[in-house]
């Protein structure tokens, strides 16, 4: 393209990271911090902490619709609409469905957040670590491929993340989730404990405890270095936070990284290719295109980590192609884009405790109880494979009678009074990753960046129906030992994709020949790209992933560095 | 927040705007500030005065002070259906139709007792299925979501803290 050498100087780096979501962020930290100079492509805007967070002061009555999102825009973006977070307070850092289409080949909601931080701003915070019974689970119960790692090698890396990004917990002493560095945990209210003692009275093996969160309940030095403060409670996350109360890569990885001065944060960067060269056998840089001018513009480095999130890292691999990767970077063994996988989140279970009418709680807070996953865990016990933690949560509510009209309608609406405790539970499944969940590249079809649009086809399995009746069943039981009354139990038969857990396509294993990534998240085939995104996952276990991915990441940074410095990449 | 206020400022604009048409409610010309439904001037000071009759103004603000009826407009404008905006103006329509038929006047020139009797009955129908039903129970459902949802309300009856500080578990009632 007649680049001079200057130009060529100017666009090459020690290290590229593609995407600054959760994982991406982690990258840019560990990568700036260990004195690489680090460019990080965003195919987003930039979003500043604070500065572009619009909507976080505003009161409920600013809104113009009260939280909810004009029909027009439903209308348009029925996909990103069903979820939970879709609201007035926080649509603008959702991927519009028109402005980003894929091809649906079964129902499959992406759930995108394109910009700096990525979906990092919206997540649900929760950080449950992973134990040796997830690691363990493909060799035990013969699907996908063995994971290259158990517990003792990611341990110390949860612990290294954990303390950065500050994690509030209790220390459960349980062996299928592992305590880690924790932060105090907000107190379960009484409901929540009433339970968690029935089920440890009812059960063995079942536990209720604190769920895990990405909040600082008691921000340490290393917390108030980020220029963060506590956690406020305000529960207004999805908007941004002002106090940095949560982990996002836009309050704590990002500025981090930028204060080392080795990072160069370039947003509006849609990354077409990662560039592979035949001569030197690794990859050399990428190609980006400027979201807005269209401009293209090569970047070179040393070492590449992708972390573009979980099925646009596919999609980026599938479309880097070259003589000696012809049906994409680093597919040897013909996986990339296959044994996809997610979180089974159709179920629910709701009902009232007529008991505790002395008590209630006061404030808010960021997350509820959590039920680690209590089936198949020590041994195969039912006939589905694996099984499914659940948040569970309880409150109490005004009641609120808008019977009438007029004076009378007024005072029932001034009424102080509350209505019972309503208990609440959702399932979090593992699914089974299959060759036949794939992701793919349109061979036709392309988005204004020249990108090929995404085939998804991915579909719930039996293992998936019978877990979804059994978290029904086994939790009527637990709530009926409880006493609870007036129990519904819901399938809300969302598609997959709405749980915005995907995961894998590009995964770890031992073997080059069935697997993308090795032990270190390092490409068999191509050993200076990295993916550690939820793109690397082999198996999906039942816990939220992003503490993992993060894990993973710093972990896989540090080895990069150390084969850096020894010349071995 | 200079974005926040910006819009704040927008909104209370709109809001004054729609206020100041308010008087010349003798005119049926178009209310131009709903792009997605068909209402004239008269209809618009009618939905004030049901709604201030679903919550008047007593020693505290009613419907009216809050201008509940913009609210449910903008609602209904932005936030429905195509299918259901038109029911909802159908349902205006009857309802306007059958207060005209039985007291050979508008809502708004009905006496208080007649308006209340007219929402009284309107409340001993909520689960008919016809448009004027829908649409009597669509303005009140809006009508206490503007009150509820209101600054008055929100800074005076249920309190919202926006930064709560705290979560405490128990707290005896």
């Amino acid at each position: 393209m007649g680049y001079t050498n200057d130009s060529t100087k100017n666009r090459t780096f020690d290290a590229i990271v593609i995407g600054s979501g959760i994982s991406g962020g982690w990258a840019a930290k560990e990568l700036c911090e260990k004195g690489l100079k680090t460019l990080v492509l965003e195919r987003g805007r930039n979003v500043q902490h604070i500065k572009d967070y619009p909507t976080t002061n505003m009161m409920p009555w600013e809104f113009k619709h009260r939280g909810q999102v004009p029909v027009d825009i439903t209308e348009k973006n029925p996909v990103v609409s069903r979820c939970y977070a879709f609201r007035e307070d926080a649509m603008h850092f959702f991927v519009k469905d028109n402005d980003h289409p894929y091809i649906q080949e079964k129902p499959f909601d992406w759930i995108r957040g394109y910009q700096v931080g990525g979906k990092s701003l919206l997540w649900a915070r929760q950080t449950q670590r992973w134990s040796d019974f997830d690691f363990e689970g493909p060799a035990r119960d013969g699907f996908a491929v063995d994971w290259p790692i158990r517990y003792k090698d990611i341990a110390p890396w949860y612990s290294y993340v954990e303390k950065f990004a500050g994690i509030s917990g209790n220390k459960d002493g349980l062996d299928m989730l592992p305590d880690g560095e924790f932060l105090p945990p907000i107190e379960l209210n009484d409901v929540e404990k009433y339970f968690k003692g029935i089920v440890a009275k009812n059960y063995t093996g079942r536990h209720v405890i604190y769920g895990r969160c990405a909040h600082l309940t008691e921000p340490k030095q290393i917390h108030f270095d980020q220029g963060r403060a506590q956690c406020q409670n305000r529960t207004l996350c999805q908007r941004g936070c002002p106090f940095g109360g949560y982990f996002s890569s836009n309050a704590t990885t990002i500025p981090w990284a930028m204060k080392t001065g080795n990072m160069n944060l370039r947003p509006d960067s849609v990354v077409q290719e990662i560039i592979y060269d035949d001569t030197k056998n690794k990859a050399t840089g990428v190609r980006v295109i400027d979201a807005h001018t269209k401009e293209v513009t090569e970047y070179y480095a040393k070492i590449i980590f992708v972390n573009a999130a979980a099925l646009n890292t596919n999609l980026l691999l599938l479309n880097s192609s070259s003589r000696r990767f012809p049906n994409g970077l680093g597919n040897d063994s013909g996986v990339l884009g296959k044994y996809v996988a997610f979180h089974n989140y159709r179920a629910h279970i709701n009902a009232q405790c007529d008991d505790f009418k002395n008590v209630t709680t006061e404030g808010r807070r960021p997350t509820s109880a959590y039920i680690p996953r209590f089936r198949n865990v020590y041994k195969q016990e039912t006939d589905f494979l694996r099984g499914y933690a659940a948040g569970f949560g309880a409150g109490r509510y005004s009641n609120r009678n808008t019977d009438g009209f007029g004076k009378s309608l007024k005072e029932q609406l001034a009424s102080k009074e509350l209505g019972p405790w309503h208990v609440n539970s959702h399932m979090m499944g593992e699914t089974i990753p299959k060759e036949t969940n794939t992701v793919s590249l349109s061979k036709d079809k392309k988005d204004e960046w020249g990108m090929p649009l995404l085939n998804v086809n991915i579909a719930y399995d039996d293992n998936d129906e019978k877990m979804v009746k059994d978290f029904q069943e086994q939790m009527t039981e637990m709530y009926t030992k409880a006493g609870f009354t007036n129990i519904r139990v819901d399938d809300s038969k969302q598609a997959p994709g709405l749980d915005i857990h995907e995961m894998g396509g590009a995964r770890m294993g031992n073997d080059p020949k069935t697997s993308v990534l090795n032990k270190w998240n390092q490409m068999h085939a191509c050993s200076n790209v990295f993916v550690t995104d939820g793109a690397c996952m082999t198996s999906t276990s039942t816990q939220n992933p992003s503490l993992t991915y993060m894990a993973l990441t710093a972990r896989a940074a540090d080895y990069a560095v150390q084969q850096l410095k020894k010349m071995e990449i | 927040m200079n974005i926040n206020r910006r819009s704040a400022i927008k909104q209370f604009i709109i809001l004054s705007a729609g206020v100041a048409l308010l008087p010349s409610c003798k005119s049926n010309k178009k209310v131009s500030l709903y792009n997605n439904i068909l209402i004239n001037e008269d209809q618009q000071a009618m939905l004030a005065e049901v709604a201030e009759t679903i919550l008047p103004t007593t020693d505290t603000p009613g419907a009216k002070d809050i201008s509940a009826h913009l609210f449910a407009l903008q609602m209904m404008n932005d936030c429905y259906k195509a299918d259901d905006r038109e029911k909802f103006v159908k349902g205006m329509q009857q309802f306007e139709e059958k207060v005209q038929k039985e007291y050979s006047k508008t809502f708004a020139q009905c006496t208080p007792q007649e308006r209340q009797s007219i929402v009284a009955a309107a409340e001993a129908h909520k689960d008919a299925k016809d448009e004027a039903q829908y649409f009597y129970n669509t303005l009140k459902r809006l009508t206490v979501q503007a009150y509820t949802g209101s600054k008055y309300y929100l800074t005076n009856i249920q309190v919202y803290k926006l930064v709560p500080g705290k979560y405490i578990s128990s707290v005896a009632v």
